[in-house]
């Protein structure tokens, strides 16, 4: 019994056995679990977990909240009181999509008849097709905290169907999430053949929609009952924009200025398609227009150049000379007039976000024009003027989420959804905030943080001896210090508030402003190490406590000494 | 009552809050040249709603924006009947036939030569398609409501469908010259429309026998089709870019053949040599003032076309098809009385009533007569005087040109990226510079080399 | 026999006078032209009598004696001098889409001397089209690149160019523009400023070869007309007409004549208002136009170019009016009647056309106003020539009583009732 049994096994095990590769020139995970803890988590707008734990196994949340068991074989991230948040999602973009060479054509006899692929109608065609799955897109986009890409092949008025994909994966399958999710259009002209002008494209559109309608209905009566009837012969260009005619698929189609957005929006209340307004640029205008539409809209964050701050005193030299310069072109009070009305436009555009919140319009954020590179930058200067972190948060996570037909499994950190979070050093949308780490995938990506250097650091040491106070919030501690420095040896004593505990710090190292050490805590006959890490500026420090249950912030400031 | 009443005023409150497109307004004490009822000194006009609703002396009307036109004219609102201001696209010129298109799709309600023309006093411009393509798109007639930035805003309402088509060197030098596919001669240009009729023709019998159950299935749909049966069956107006005589000639019989009787000539230069042709056949015609000899299709014309047309009973405008000229079509219809003894009022109708019957809106523009619309413009000096300067130009009872409310900069919108709005040095010869655009977008199709 | 012959010669006679062009010749005379109101430019407005003897103007004044002169009776009409358009390409270029036809633009950057007296058709169609609108006298210019030519002063009367030609020159330089060349130019700011400074040093290369000719003054030797025609220009001689309009050219222009003590006259001038007082500081005399053009920018107000002249001639500047046209020269007096209307009034501007561009040619002694002993170079309207309403009734160049016809007006006569006319 037992040898069949092990013969049995061994026929079972043998695939296994025979066909298992041995590469030792590739790493194996040591653990599929891992597991965050004590971080801040924004698991969904409107609300967060403070100071709570995630675990992440297979790639999917398992479980998150406050309070969980730390498991002992996941990897465990140093991302003490850091920010969570659920990874972004691109609306659309051409990300992993291989940019074309737009080398020779090839020569067409009727310009006003060219082959589709020529005319750049392809609608059919699959993005999937266009990926490079080694392109640097993926790092890019990641490193900025998206972790899936809606993509949208590149060409000329209807490149074709868009795919989902997940910034992480080393294959285009393992890469690619959902395929054919919908179709992607622009008003974007094939020079030297039919459509070459923007007018050309509407009607083309128009035609092949009203083609396809008819199509439809041809293909369906012939599935019915061929008998009689004539072989369809339709293009496929025509088949391909059936989907879209019966509503199965969405056209997310371009429109950058308020004007291309009216016509978009009118080729839409003609046709009747389901209509994503994508990469509006321009959006000031057409706020109305756009609410009463009920179209949902994804922005672009291609916004213009801040104006240049005028008249610093300072520079009254340069300043003559650049006025100077510019009389050149217009007379003084032309280039004043000029300058306001440009930085009135400059304010409508950083100021149209807040007010389309406003309005109630639900809007999301798209990449086929704008750099991913400025998001950050670009997003502070919108919520400068106006836009609340929490929709600017909705348009990168839960919107283009539910967009996509994807919001049951990303979109918000919750238990059973994807993998794909952000770390962040501070709230995303601050300034100084910095990406720590990218999970996408469950896969966990790390990123060096360049310190950045504080104002005192130019070489100029502070006198850091005296009397400060501190404050632990996490722990609900509090109390005083006294540090002193005696020739460069410098030893700190600690009284803790609630009990006068008295408690001398050990390894005391001072580099550059910074100070760190050891303490022994003792608390009611409970003892804990604890590592301490300050830096210090003016009058004040922060830093943080490490312990065996996790890291806090501490911060306080000197003490008066009268 | 009371809730009709309530309902009411809510609509009047409520269209003030929305972009009102049409205003109230009394013009009081101008000269009013009326167009078809002759010339009215110290005489008001008052505008209801956008339209003119009283026409006479010492008109009242209560609370509404009052204009004192003492010491000037009143005239109805100048109609261009070939323009290309306010597109941004021209045009299609990938086939010789591009009926398909529709400049209407390509409107840009920011041109600010839609102002420069309100400050010239024209009201309304018929958007057209350039003289690339024999059968060319279809046009827009838009009026020139400036302030509205959606492209609806500015058109023209229930305004008739109209096509552009062309004749002469323009078509055959885009196509037959330079890309090698027919019309390359005047002869190709017949079959190119005689073929493009057949089409048409073909595709609605196919349909009409779809209708009457003689098929399983309609044709495939085919824009172009759809809008050469949809002129077959007189839906469309026909405006044909035409220079020489014999084409124009050609152009009408190919016309009667297929029964299509809405044909006005465009430019028309040699429209003079068949005037009594044109004028049996109906056709109507819109001439420039006195543009000729810049191809060898003008050389022999004269600026006397408009007057010869007039006078042998052909219904004939004078356009611009040009941003400079627009600016003072007032001056341009003035010239019939140098080359040609036009009277004032037969010179200011081919600006104003004649350009409404080529357009057919003659219904509801081109003069000042109750019941119209309210688009006036107001002349400091006689509008046929050279020292005329317009000072009020009105669309719908609303004031959108007024000289002493210009900023100067009078863009609706600024690029916030623009250092310095870009400075155009003008080309050495006119016509063919600044202004003309009837040949735009052509340049960059054909230098695309693929 | 004879009687037959006699017949025949009759036929033929009237065949010919009824079967070719009614085309009617100049005829030159002595003319009294009586009871007119004499516009002179120069010295007010006089009612009397203008005698024509050997083409110049021998006497005005009231009851004139017409002494064997062809007596006219201008009775309600007005004597204007003939207009002079300071800048066009007539006679240079026949149809402008036919380019054989077109003569003013010579490949290359440095030719200002090619010479458009050379190229002018004194039979161009568009000639009698113009003077039938008054315009007498033109100067017509070569156009292109940095040095396009010699433009010359022409009367619009005369069967070669020497006929034609009215006694003055000048060379043509067109100023590296920092602007977009139309809407179609698409080079970005850079380009646009590295092709300028390439020009600029083009510019100041070939300045300083004409410099360094003119200095040696060759004559004989190896032959160099380029330079040669610029021997005159950088002697002070004659003045050199720059073709400059934005604002910024304009007052880079000025540095450079001002740092090579150039004498010059600018032409174009289309953002002059906003330079006025520079160009009144370095006495330049400005030929503008046209007065019939778009705003240079789409954020100027609508009427700049209409507002112009009468802004620089409030200044000080000395304005006169081109046309810039090619086959409608003939609508100068309308670009100085709307010049009038906004802002110049009607003296001015009627200075602008006869003699402002009469004294920048250095022809004032012989041409643009009506006084004794300049050329007869007028005509007869019947109100103000500005006006479209007006008709010219008589036209002399020259002293020459040129027929008020043009191609135009023949095919008026021939159309106007086409015989046969629509066959029933």
């Amino acid at each position: 019994m037992k040898k069949l049994s092990l013969q049995f096994l061994a026929l079972f095990l043998a695939p296994m056995i025979c066909y298992s590769q041995v590469d030792y020139d590739k790493i194996k995970k040591a653990t599929d679990k891992v597991f965050i803890k004590n971080v801040i988590i924004h698991d969904k707008p409107g609300s967060t977990i403070e100071y709570g734990s995630i675990l992440i196994e297979g790639g999917i949340i398992k479980e998150i909240g406050k309070k969980l068991n730390e498991p002992n074989d996941a990897l465990i991230l140093s991302a003490d009181s850091l920010h969570v948040y659920p990874a972004f999602i691109d609306a659309l973009s051409h990300s992993t999509i291989k940019k074309k060479e737009d080398g020779d054509r090839p020569k067409v006899k009727f310009p006003g008849a060219p082959p589709d692929d020529v005319a750049g109608i392809t609608p059919g065609k699959s993005a999937f097709d266009d990926i490079d799955a080694e392109s640097g897109d993926i790092k890019t986009m990641r490193e900025l905290g998206f972790g899936i890409s809606h993509i949208a092949p590149r060409g000329r008025m209807l490149p074709g169907q868009t795919a989902i994909v997940s910034l992480s994966g080393k294959t285009k399958n393992e890469i690619l999430l959902k395929e054919n999710v919908a179709i992607y259009s622009q008003l974007r002209t094939s020079p030297g053949v039919f459509p070459s002008t923007m007018i050309g494209v509407l009607t083309k559109f128009r035609e092949l929609y009203k083609q396809a309608e008819e199509a439809n209905n041809y293909l369906t009566k012939y599935a019915a009952s061929p008998l009689g009837m004539q072989r369809p012969a339709y293009s496929e260009a025509v088949t391909s924009m059936i989907p879209i005619t019966k509503k199965k698929q969405k056209v997310f189609f371009k429109a950058e200025s308020a004007k291309d957005v009216h016509r978009v929006l009118a080729l839409k209340k003609e046709l009747g398609f389901d209509l994503v307004l994508t990469d509006v640029k321009q959006v000031y205008p057409v706020i109305d227009k756009i609410k009463s539409s009920n179209v949902p809209v994804m922005v672009s964050l291609d916004l213009p150049e801040k104006p240049e701050e005028e008249e610093e005193e300072e520079e009254e030299k340069e300043d003559d000379k650049k006025d100077k310069e510019d009389e050149e072109e217009l007379t003084s009070e032309e280039m004043k007039k000029l300058k306001e009305r440009k930085a009135k436009a400059y304010n409508d555009y950083v100021s149209q976000l807040a007010k389309l919140d406003e309005a109630g319009v639900t809007f999301g954020f798209s990449w086929i024009k704008a750099k991913p590179k400025k998001m950050l930058e670009n997003m502070q200067t919108l919520i400068e003027n106006g836009l609340s972190e929490d929709t600017a948060m909705k348009g990168l996570t839960k919107v283009p989420a539910q967009l996509l037909g994807i919001s049951n499994i990303v979109g918000t950190a919750e238990k059973g959804k994807l993998g794909n979070l952000i770390i962040s050093t501070a709230p995303i949308f601050e300034e100084d905030s910095k990406i720590k780490f990218m999970i996408v995938d469950g896969e966990v990506f790390e990123y060096e943080i360049k310190k950045k250097k504080k104002k005192s650091d130019t070489g100029e040491e502070i006198d850091i001896a005296g009397t400060y106070t501190y404050e632990i919030d996490q722990f609900g501690a509090s109390g005083t210090f006294v540090i002193t420095n005696d020739d460069d040896d410098y030893k700190l004593i600690m009284t803790s508030a609630d009990d006068g505990n008295e408690m001398n710090a050990k390894n005391v190292i001072r580099d550059g402003n910074s100070l760190s050490f050891d303490l022994k805590v003792e608390e009611d006959g409970f003892s804990m190490d604890v590592s301490v890490g300050l830096d210090f500026e003016d009058e004040d420090f922060e830093g943080s406590v490490s312990t065996d249950f996790g890291a806090a912030p501490i911060e306080g400031s000197k003490v008066d000494p009268n | 009552m009371k809730n009709i009443f309530l309902i009411f005023i809510s609509l009047l409150i409520f269209s003030g809050i929305s972009g009102q497109q049409s205003g109230d307004i009394l013009i009081k004490n101008g000269t009013v040249i009326t167009i078809t009822d002759g010339i009215k000194e110290n005489t008001d006009v008052l505008i209801r709603n956008g339209k003119i609703d009283q026409i006479g002396e010492n008109l009242s009307a209560g609370d509404i924006e009052t204009i004192d036109a003492e010491g000037l004219f009143v005239m109805p609102g100048i109609i261009d009947a070939h323009s290309h201001i306010a597109l941004d696209v021209v045009n299609e010129a990938t086939n010789p036939v591009t009926a398909e298109v529709f400049v209407g799709d390509g409107l840009d309600p920011y041109d600010v030569g839609i102002y420069r023309a309100l400050a010239g006093g024209v009201t309304i411009s018929h958007a057209m398609h350039g003289s690339a393509n024999a059968i060319g798109g279809q046009c827009e007639t838009i009026k020139h409501r400036y302030g509205e930035v959606d492209p609806e805003a500015i058109r023209m309402d229930g305004a008739p469908r109209t096509i552009k088509f062309a004749l002469g060197e323009n078509p055959m030098r885009v196509h037959g010259e330079r890309q090698g596919i027919v019309p390359a001669t005047r002869m190709g240009m017949e079959q190119i429309f005689r073929n493009a009729f057949e089409e048409g023709k073909a595709y609605a019998n196919a349909q009409k026998a779809f209708a009457a159950g003689k098929a399983d299935f309609p044709p495939l749909y085919n824009t172009r089709n759809e809008v050469m049966a949809d002129i077959l069956k007189g839906d469309i107006i026909i405006h044909c870019h035409s220079y020489r005589a014999d084409e124009i000639y050609m152009l009408l019989k190919v016309l009667e053949d297929y029964g299509v009787k809405k044909i006005c000539f465009q430019h028309v230069n040699e429209g003079f040599k068949v005037a009594p042709e044109l004028a049996a056949y109906g056709a109507h015609a819109s001439v420039f003032s006195d543009w000729w000899a810049y191809k060898f299709e003008v050389y022999y014309s004269t600026a006397y076309n408009a007057a010869i047309l007039t006078e042998n009973g052909v219904v004939t405008s004078i356009n611009s098809d040009s941003g400079e000229l627009i600016r003072h079509l007032y001056h341009e219809a003035a010239k019939t009385q140098r080359y040609g003894s036009l009277t004032d009022n037969e010179a200011l109708k081919l600006i104003t009533l004649n350009p409404a019957i080529q357009l057919g809106i003659d219904d509801r523009v081109g003069s000042i007569e109750k019941g119209k619309e309210g688009d006036i413009a107001i002349f400091k000096n006689h509008p046929l005087s050279i020292y005329a300067i317009p000072q009020m130009t009105i669309v719908d009872g609303i004031v959108r040109f007024d000289i002493d409310e210009d900023n100067n900069d009078m863009r609706l919108d600024v690029d916030p990226d623009e250092s310095i709005p870009t400075f155009y040095e003008s080309e050495t010869h006119s016509h063919h510079g600044e202004g003309d655009r009837c040949m735009q977008d052509v340049f960059e199709f054909l230098n695309h080399k693929h | 026999m004879r009687k037959i012959n006699w017949i025949i010669a009759c036929c033929l006679f009237i065949s010919v006078q009824l079967f070719g062009q009614q085309v009617k010749k100049s005829t030159f005379g002595d003319v009294l032209l009586k009871n007119a109101t004499i516009v002179t430019v120069t010295n007010g407005t006089i009612e009397g009598d203008l005698l024509i003897k050997d083409g110049i103007i021998s006497d005005i004044g009231s009851s004139l004696s017409a002494n064997g002169a062809t007596e006219i009776d201008c009775s309600n009409k007005f004597i204007y001098p003939g207009f002079i358009d300071g800048g066009t390409q007539l006679g240079l270029v026949e149809i402008s889409s036919v380019s054989l036809t077109r003569d003013s633009d010579e490949l290359g950057d440095y030719t200002p001397h090619m010479q458009a007296l050379t190229a002018v058709n004194p039979n161009a169609v568009a000639i009698p089209v113009t003077r039938v609108n008054g315009v007498t006298t033109v100067f017509s210019k070569p156009t292109g690149d940095l040095f396009p030519g010699t433009g010359a002063v022409i009367d619009l009367h005369g069967y070669t160019p020497d006929q034609m030609y009215a006694g003055s020159k000048a060379v043509l330089m067109n100023y590296p523009s920092t602007g977009k060349r139309g809407r179609w130019d698409r080079r970005k700011e850079e380009d646009i400023k590295k092709d300028n400074e390439k020009a600029m040093k083009k510019l100041k290369d070939f300045w300083s070869q004409a410099e360094i000719y003119a200095k040696i003054n060759q004559t004989g030797g190896e032959y160099n007309p380029q330079l040669a025609a610029m021997v005159p220009v950088v002697k002070g001689e004659s003045p050199l007409l720059i073709e400059v309009n934005k604002k910024a050219d304009i007052l880079s222009a000025l540095e450079w004549i001002n740092k090579n003590e150039i004498k010059a006259v600018f032409t174009g001038v289309s953002e002059g208002w906003r330079v006025a007082d520079s160009l009144v500081k370095y006495n330049i005399p400005v030929i503008t136009g046209p007065v019939l053009r778009v705003p240079s920018r789409g954020s100027d107000r609508y009427d700049v170019s209409y507002t112009n002249p009468a802004k620089m001639l409030e200044a000080g500047v000395k304005v006169a009016i081109r046309s810039n046209e090619t086959e409608n020269v003939r609508n100068l007096p309308f670009n100085a009647g709307f010049a009038a209307a906004y802002g110049m009034g009607v003296e001015e501007a009627l200075k602008a056309i006869t003699i402002i561009p009469a004294e920048i040619f250095g022809i004032s002694d012989k041409y643009g106003s009506l006084e004794k002993g300049k050329v007869a170079n007028l005509f007869v309207c019947d109100g103000d020539p500005f006006e479209t309403k007006t008709q010219i009734q008589y036209l002399f160049i020259k002293g020459w009583n040129v027929p008020m016809e043009s191609r135009h007006t023949l095919l008026y006569d021939e159309f106007l009732e086409r015989d046969p006319g629509i066959k029933e």
